[in-house]
């Protein structure tokens, strides 16, 4: 049984297929249109999941769609009406999109060749299905929290075998998600694309909340109770009719305008920065202890997008009662193409869950044979050279990392989720004090705040980081940010945050073998196991998917060489295609 | 990206050059249209309903916190529904 | 039954097989897969794993193998020894186990019934046209089809042919039946409709089929549609598509799907086939229609 699960016209379309109940591929259609977070119906993430089955749409049994439209374009006339007329120039710019395609869905489905079962749930039910029916547990509490769905922004619930209920919700515009989108409009950030950028920032501020002005004026704009629910002054907002940038009351108390992109970062930015952060930990603290107490539960799950905190996340076990937690590694509405594909397959059509339908890795995408890759190395006249065997790719990967090489990663089946996972990554030496500068300003371009991020293998992070016991099985997906362990601050500078941490990636043999022998193979070479791994893209750009996007990618950056599949592919050996990645790079 | 630039005629930009500009015309005639119809789909149609509300009382959300309350979590009683709920957009 | 028409087109693809292809291309069976036409992508995707097929006038093989490929019974037929000779190797080359090449004169029924089974999918592409005997061809090949099977055949249409038609009248002016390929202007001008090909022996066997063909015949839908009505065989699409303002995505949708297109009227067909002038020009006026044998 085949079921298709689709996500689209917000932000990040998706699209996934499960074969019974086991999501067998998905992906993000920005990675094949390479526009960043595409919203646009995904027709090429849907063929890609139907040609990695080898079928068509005859052979699917039901579609799904991760929300009810009318009822979110009945909140968009209700906020209209009540905000007139200020909302004007906000309706004439978003009406023309719900005319011709949302509010026609089935149309589009239709399009794809099929008249099956098409089933819609609710915003908040997708992404707590996500995350709770592909989780090891059986029994589990349910927080979900984004900036907004049709009504709900934040949801609490539970979770038994093949049933979810939630059974509380906040309402908008009362919206963590948009609360932190508007402050990172004001801190001069894209919105939707860099909050986590937000959330590395917060580290170079003043993280205490009695010394932090920020975090009392903050208090003003949000209320939140004991029990954790929250609700905001609407008058230091402007998303309820508008963009989603600050109000001029905002600002005020902010003490200055927003920031204009490219500008100096003062320690002002940082400090509010820190406030936010403070402000979403001590919600989301107290919404996860009132849910513990509220429904007895040993386990939660998480869902929605301010779960791609994983600042916050790294914290959840020691500050409340849970002892297991579990989060979709893409939690954020690109994710709730799997939320919506599951809740057809167990809830609505009952089907029971089994071992096989936990979600134990990313590894959902396209993957290029060895024939591939080198009809298109061949095509296009580049000079690589090819590895003997796995051994003399491992050992050779390692050195040259270990040589303060930077590697760009190429291997198997792209990974689900905007983190990259050893599939699509850019690897370099940690221990390299200089790495972290080399990276931003040679291949990423990012700001300098900015951390990288580790990759260690599953059976070394309790020695290098501080985390909890046991090891929660989602630092697989980059969820977490765990302290580094002092003595090793000076000897991993490059992927030691400013205030000691690192959102570590861990890895088992089991899941990605190769990746992890990379790893222990440079352990070998440095005594350290421990990668920098960050995602394979220049700024501004989606994570590469294809062998065509990887070699661009490397010959327009300071990446030095190209290890894909069993090749080998230098920048130097091939510079009549280079180019400037840099002169195009955007946010 | 910059690596594979295809070079095209002269001939053959000029008529690429007029269709991309024909349709770049009809894309602002179709934006300026869409925008004077629905202004006024919105003074009448919003305009009217806001009007209706503002007499009856009625709002959609609330914008301030209140210190009284409790507690800001609204019943949600989200659970498995029978499979004609599923087809429905709302 | 040994037809004069026949005899030129058996002898004519004993010199050029079709479609050519260098054999040393193929040296895995991922390098068959990957060489597949995205068309041909889109016909394995439409049949199931499980499904029997037998592709008539298979030619060189390159469709039946790739089929075969994840399958337990594709078989392959054709009458030119030239062809099935370069297929035989190519199986033996990728050790294709699935794969049954047999040597059989589709206009001949005896032959036919010889094969001694029925499959659930026949697929008879581009070949019918170089008969002479279209339709009695036609309801022979379906005697190798199951009730309940599925039929795809691939003709040359009388209205997207024209352009075509009119370039062989040129070529044949200009480069008078040659058939090297060293002549830059033909180069050329098999590039501009096929693109640049690497693989040279592929190029000459498109050209030979095209424009130095010594037998083709064209049809129009209706003409096709008569037929299916004639032998019990339910109607589904064609690609490209007889319906209009069907926008519905062939990669996803798949052929044989019965949502994809209702049967055309008259006024459609005609309509469809006058866009087919310059909608098929490049595959040269080539366009398949699909149906199901009523049970």
């Amino acid at each position: 049984m085949y079921i298709l699960g689709i996500s689209c016209y917000y932000h990040d379309a998706s699209a996934a297929l499960l074969k019974d109940g086991v999501v067998v591929a998905a992906a993000e259609e920005e990675r094949f249109t390479r526009k960043k977070h595409d919203t646009s119906f995904p027709l090429n993430a849907i063929t890609y999941c139907l040609k990695s089955q080898r079928i068509t749409m005859g052979q699917v049994d039901a579609v799904g769609f991760y929300e009810k439209p009318f009822l979110k374009f009945e909140r968009l006339l209700g906020q209209h009406v009540q905000m007139f007329p200020k909302s004007l120039k906000t309706f004439v710019s978003a009406m023309p999109s719900w005319i011709h395609e949302k509010l026609h869905i089935r149309k589009s489905i239709k399009k794809l060749g099929y008249e099956g079962e098409v089933y819609f749930i609710e915003h908040h039910l997708a992404h707590a299905a996500a995350s709770f029916l592909v989780s090891p547990f059986k029994k589990a509490a349910i927080l979900t929290a984004d900036g907004v769905g049709e009504w709900s922004t934040t949801t609490w619930g539970i979770g038994n075998e093949k049933e979810i209920q939630l059974l509380g919700e906040i309402r908008f515009p009362h919206s963590l998600g948009l609360l932190y989108s508007t402050i990172t409009a004001y801190l001069g950030f894209t919105v939707n694309n860099a909050e986590y950028k937000v959330m590395g920032l917060a580290s170079y501020g003043d993280m205490d909340k009695k010394t932090n002005s920020y975090y009392e004026k903050l208090k003003q704009v949000v209320d939140i109770k004991e029990d954790g629910s929250y609700t905001l002054d609407l008058k230091y907002f402007k998303y309820h009719y508008a963009d989603r940038m600050p109000s001029q009351a905002m600002e005020k108390l902010l003490d200055g305008p927003t920031r204009k992109k490219e500008t100096e970062v003062a320690q002002r930015h940082k400090d509010i920065a820190a406030a936010l952060q403070l402000i979403l930990e001590e919600a989301m603290t107290a919404m996860l202890k009132d849910l513990s107490k509220k429904t007895h539960y040993q386990n939660v799950v998480l869902g929605g997008g301010v779960a791609l905190n994983s600042v916050y996340n790294g914290k959840i076990l020691r500050n409340t009662p849970f002892k297991r937690v579990w989060i979709h590694p893409n939690p954020s509405d690109g994710g709730s193409s799997i939320g919506v594909a599951l809740y057809i397959y167990h809830t609505i059509l009952g089907k029971k869950r089994e071992k096989q339908h936990q979600l134990s890795h990313a590894y959902l995408g396209p993957a290029f044979s060895t024939e591939e890759i080198q009809q298109f190395l061949d095509a296009r006249g580049i000079r690589y050279s090819k590895f003997k065997n796995q051994q003399e790719l491992i050992a050779s990967t390692a050195k040259m990392i270990f040589d303060n090489k930077v590697v760009g990663w190429f291997q198997g089946k792209m990974e689900w989720g905007p983190r990259a996972l050893g599939s699509r990554s850019i690897l370099a030496n940690p221990c390299n004090p200089q790495a972290k500068e080399l990276l931003n300003e040679k291949v990423k371009h990012r700001e300098h705040f900015r951390p990288f991020a580790p990759v260690v293998c599953a059976d070394d992070a309790l020695k290098y980081f501080d985390c909890d016991k046991p090891l929660p099985e989602i630092t697989d997906f980059m969820l977490m940010v765990y302290p580094i362990k002092k003595e090793w601050h000076k000897k991993i500078p490059s992927v030691t945050h400013v205030d000691g941490s690192g959102r570590l990636q861990t890895i088992s043999r089991k899941q990605n073998h190769l990746y992890y022998e990379v790893i222990k193979a440079f352990g070998k070479l440095s005594k350290i196991p421990i990668l920098i791994n960050t995602s394979f893209n220049i700024r501004g750009e989606p994570i590469v998917c294809t062998p065509a996007d990887a070699y661009t990618c490397m010959m327009g950056t300071g990446i030095d060489c190209l290890v894909m599949g069993n090749f080998l592919i230098k920048r130097s050996d091939n510079e009549q295609d280079q180019w400037n990645s840099e002169h195009d790079a955007k946010d | 990206m910059g690596i594979h630039k295809k070079k095209k005629g002269n001939v053959a930009l000029f008529f690429v050059g007029t269709q991309e500009g024909i349709k770049s015309f009809g894309e602002s005639i179709q934006t300026l249209v869409n925008t004077i119809l629905l202004t006024i789909v919105y003074l009448g149609g919003v305009g009217t309903a806001w009007l209706m509300c503002k007499i009856s009382g009625r709002t959609f959300f609330t914008g301030k916190p209140q210190q009284e309350a409790k507690t800001y979590w609204e019943p949600l009683d989200l659970k498995k529904k029978p499979i004609e709920e599923y087809r429905r957009q709302f | 039954m040994v037809t004069e028409a026949g005899k030129r087109v058996q002898e004519f693809y004993n010199k050029t097989p079709f479609p050519d292809y260098e054999l040393e291309r193929f040296k895995t069976k991922e390098d068959l897969r990957i060489a597949a036409y995205p068309f041909a992508e889109i016909l394995d995707r439409s049949i199931p794993e499980n499904a029997s097929i037998i592709d008539v006038g298979t030619g060189t093989g390159q469709l039946s193998a790739f089929l075969s490929l994840r399958r337990k019974c594709v078989w392959g037929i054709d009458f030119s020894d030239g062809s099935l000779s370069k297929a035989r190797k190519l199986k033996e080359q990728l050790k294709l186990k699935s794969w049954t090449l047999k040597k059989v004169d589709l206009l001949d029924t005896e032959q036919i019934e010889a094969i001694g089974r029925k499959f659930d999918y026949v697929l008879c592409m581009g070949v019918l046209h170089h008969t002479g005997y279209t339709h009695q061809g036609f309801e022979n090949i379906l005697r190798l089809l199951k009730p309940g099977g599925y039929i795809g055949v691939g003709l040359y249409n009388t209205y997207g042919r024209i352009p075509l038609q009119i370039r062989k009248f040129l070529a044949k002016t200009i480069f008078k039946n040659n058939n090297i390929l060293n002549n830059t202007i033909k180069d050329w001008f098999i590039r501009m409709q096929i693109g640049n090909i690497e693989d040279k022996e592929r190029a000459r066997g498109w050209w030979s089929d095209q424009y130095l063909h010594p037998y083709e015949t064209t049809h129009s839908v209706g003409e096709v549609l008569k037929w299916f009505k004639g032998n019990q065989i339910d109607f589904y699409q064609t690609v490209p598509s007889s319906t209009l303002f069907d926008d519905t995505s062939l990669e996803t949708a798949g052929v044989w799907n019965t949502t994809s297109q209702k049967y055309p009227s008259f006024l459609a067909r005609i309509c469809k086939q006058i866009a087919w002038i310059w909608q098929t020009h490049q595959e040269g006026g080539y366009w398949i229609t699909f149906g199901k044998k009523k049970i």
